[in-house]
């Protein structure tokens, strides 16, 4: 319940930066900052394994997108399946030489190529070293200042990208890093690498996902965002000053929350450094990403970001209730330690506690079924409150019969779901303290 | 304890029916309201180009006095119908939104305690061009909030006038050096008649300012320009500005500024010998091939690059130039880069 609690109180400061950025937002449309000319040039880096279906639509949707100056450079990270041969035909590439920045140690390459088509694609083979190395591979060969990553089976809409870079046009010395809203491309209708028709998918295990980003991105991210202490920025979609992460030293490869870890090390340097910078949320760019549709392989993805945040939170461990580190140390990491990593051992602890009080007789039937109720009340209440923020600001869903399925599916997520997922987290704290470093296998439907 | 938590959620229930009321509420509205806007736009669309086309005819009495929400669709109706427009047919759409009391409805925004209002007011205003609204936007420019100060000096900026342009630069500058130039491309709208008084800027004390009047002119004044622009490679001017004055030549496509570009690619400063090297693949001239070829063997990537494409737009003496480096550079970098370029001519075909 605690908890809960705080999350709420996050969740009040994310309401207020929401409703504030919505009005900003008016007054800089994306025609007025495309038509100034001056968005500063950046590198979309793509990597690739094994995205033979969704690689040429997604490349397609990028090569589509309103901006100025931008490249998009896809990194074939090894991939066994047909990807390269995919992007070959489709684009046709042509192999060139490249003289390429090498400040970050990454696996050999072995080519790189140009198409014929699009001026302004890259392909990079290389051999597999995992996204991580992927990435820094691209920050070595890239072009421009600044680099967006993004995933292979994502589709940014077309002014994303002026969006997202919008922060750097209005104080590029200060800006590092700015992350944009994922949300579930499940059940849109997609046309030309561009999602045409926004709806809610009708497996209701998506739909509690599409909760579950409401609830993180704009009721979460938004909060930390505004207190200059946001400690993730999604792997999906994150715009980065390309020096600072090179002083930083790229993506680390050894774990597998690479994202959120190069974000925590990102403010750890640059406290340490006491410098002046901020990393941003801006909850209005968007990026589709497919959401897993079947329980496995949301459990493997969940494991993982467990995993993940594990390693981002322990490798800088200095910084956690360290007034040092200002925010940082004092709000998100907190946070990200108690309430995100170990919070799942402290749920099946609570379950196990009444169960074994109600067995024993210690605990009231009627106390425990009522905490149990409360638990589930205040769930749906933080579920409802982040619906709330998107029906007041974006309204993405505008049939009312999509409103009514994701109001169910707040509250029908309390049982089964929610626990399914605190077990999954569980397993993944466990896995972690194992050592396992492994990505897991993710099935996808792919773009079509 | 039983009754206290059975209380507590009692009231979270009573939260929760009454978030789902709010929910399905905001959701009816918003639909209900698309509805009304689409039917209303109907009637008053065809109204509006009547009006429009014929220039005699005086403002349609059903779009008058009307009462929320159908004066609001009225108002954006005839904001939306203004988009894009010029000359005449402003002028036209202008008089029946002065006609209809819009204006000085938005000067009375413009008093609003709400920020997001006042910088709404001085949109509406600065998309009809208001003359007579010129000193209350000027007033905002003072404004406390950040948003409102651009908006005003955009509207402004599409007033036309050319006293305006030094307090909207300044106000630009203030809020950010790219807001400004994002915004002061609003000035563009003034064509040549801002050219003298963007000159005169160029010796303004802010070097922020300075840069923007350099860009601005670039983008506005052409060639007749250059010659003020060049003044300000000098070497005791600020660095910002010598890179902005730099990029700008090279915008210009200046053929007179070769030689400015040659001094340029001694700069200390690595930015500038990349815009040095920009430029001189901008005009195009062969005779810089030489000195490119030594920034291709620069340390600084930026500038390796710069010059590399550069040399890949000189034609037959370029491409001699990258062959040469390919073969002989004097590091590796420079024979990659080289060879980099090779390939993306090959390429162009």
């Amino acid at each position: 319940m605690l908890i809960s609690m705080y999350t709420l109180l996050i969740f009040c400061l994310s309401f207020v930066g929401l409703l504030q950025h919505r009005l900003k937002e008016k007054f800089a449309t994306p025609l007025e900052i495309r038509k100034a000319k001056i968005t500063p040039p950046v590198s979309i880096l793509v990597p690739a394994h094994n995205e033979e279906k969704s690689i040429a639509a997604s490349i397609k949707s990028l090569l589509n997108l309103e901006y100025g100056e931008f490249e998009v450079v896809v990194i074939n990270d090894g991939s066994k399946d047909k990807t390269l041969d995919v992007m070959k035909e489709e684009f046709q590439l042509r192999e060139i030489r490249q003289d390429s920045n090498h400040q970050i140690p990454t696996q050999k390459v072995n080519a790189v190529y140009r198409s014929r088509t699009c001026k302004n694609l890259i392909v990079i083979d290389k051999q597999n070293g995992g996204k991580a190395d992927s990435l820094n591979t691209g920050i070595n060969i890239c072009s421009y200042p600044l680099f967006c990553c993004i995933d292979a089976d994502s589709i940014l809409e077309k002014h994303s990208l002026l969006r997202i870079a919008y922060p750097y046009m209005e104080a590029y010395s200060t800006v590092v890093a700015t992350g944009g809203l994922v949300r579930a491309l499940n059940g849109c209708t997609v046309k030309d690498g561009q999602v045409q028709t926004v709806k809610l998918s009708k497996k209701l295990i998506v739909n509690f996902q599409v909760l579950e980003y409401f609830r993180s991105f704009l009721s979460g991210r938004m909060g930390f965002s505004a207190l200059n202490c946001l400690l993730i920025i999604s792997g999906a979609f994150g715009l980065f000053k390309k020096q600072v992460v090179i002083e930083a030293g790229g993506y680390r490869h050894d774990t597998v929350g690479e994202d959120m870890e190069l974000v925590v090390r990102l403010h750890h340097m640059l406290r340490k450094q006491k410098k002046n910078y901020s990393i941003q949320f801006i909850p209005d760019p968007v990026c589709w990403t497919e959401a897993p549709e079947d329980i496995g392989t949301l459990g493997r993805q969940r494991n993982r970001w467990q995993r993940g945040l594990g390693d981002s939170l322990l490798f800088h461990i200095e910084m956690l209730g360290n007034p040092r580190y200002g925010t940082v140390g004092m709000v998100s990491m907190p946070y990200f330690f108690f309430i995100e990593f170990i919070s799942p051992i402290v749920e099946y602890v609570g379950y196990a506690f009444f169960i074994l009080g109600i067995a024993f007789g210690t605990v009231d039937v009627r106390a425990g079924l009522l905490f149990f109720f409360l638990t589930v009340i205040l769930g749906v209440l933080m579920s409802l409150i982040s619906l709330l923020m998107e029906e007041i600001t974006f309204d993405r869903y505008n049939r009312i019969r999509d409103l009514l399925r994701l109001i169910a599916a707040a509250v029908i997520e309390n049982f089964g779901y929610r626990q399914y997922i605190t077990f999954v987290r569980t397993k993944g704290l466990y896995d972690y303290i194992r050592g396992n470093k492994s990505w897991g296998v993710m099935k996808r439907a792919g773009i079509s | 304890m039983l009754s206290i938590l059975l209380n507590i959620s009692f009231v979270f229930t009573l939260v929760i029916i009454l978030l789902i009321l709010i929910l399905v509420g905001i959701k009816a509205v918003n639909i209900l309201w698309r509805a009304n806007k689409k039917h209303a736009q109907a009637w008053i669309a065809p109204l509006l180009e009547n009006y429009i086309a014929n220039a005699d005819a005086p403002v349609p009495a059903a779009l008058q006095s009307r009462g929320w929400p159908l004066s609001t669709i009225v108002q954006y109706s005839v904001i939306y119908r203004s988009f894009g427009k010029k000359g005449k047919e402003l002028g036209r759409i202008a008089q029946a939104y002065e006609a209809l009391g819009f204006i000085d409805a938005d000067l009375k925004r413009l008093k609003s305690p709400f920020w997001w209002v006042r910088a709404e007011g001085a949109r509406c205003l600065g998309q009809m061009k208001s003359h007579r609204t010129k000193p209350a936007l000027l007033e905002g420019l003072n404004d406390p909030v950040k948003e409102v100060r651009m908006i005003c000096a955009w509207s402004l900026g599409r007033s036309g006038e050319t006293d305006v342009i030094l307090p909207i630069m300044e106000t630009l500058v203030k809020v950010s050096g790219l807001a400004g130039m994002r915004l002061s491309s609003t000035v563009f709208e003034l064509g040549k008649k801002a050219i003298d008084p963007l000159v005169q800027i160029l010796d303004n004390k802010d070097p922020a300012v300075r840069t923007l009047a350099i860009h601005l002119l670039a983008e506005v004044g052409g060639h007749s320009t250059a010659k003020h622009i060049t003044r300000k490679t000098a070497k005791d001017e600020h660095k910002e500005v010598r890179i902005a004055a730099y990029k700008a030549l090279g915008t210009l496509e200046e053929p007179s500024a070769e030689t400015v570009f040659s001094e340029g690619l001694k700069d200390d400063a690595w930015e500038v010998r990349a815009q040095s090297a920009r430029g001189l693949g901008m005009i195009g001239s062969d005779i810089s091939s030489g000195l490119l070829k030594k920034a291709l063997e620069d340390t600084n990537w930026w500038v390796r690059r710069n010059a590399g494409e550069a040399l890949t737009k000189l034609g037959q003496k370029g491409k001699k130039m990258l062959v040469l480096v390919q073969k002989t550079g004097a590091s590796a970098e420079a024979r990659n880069a080289a060879a980099q370029w090779m390939d993306t001519l090959e390429q162009l075909g």
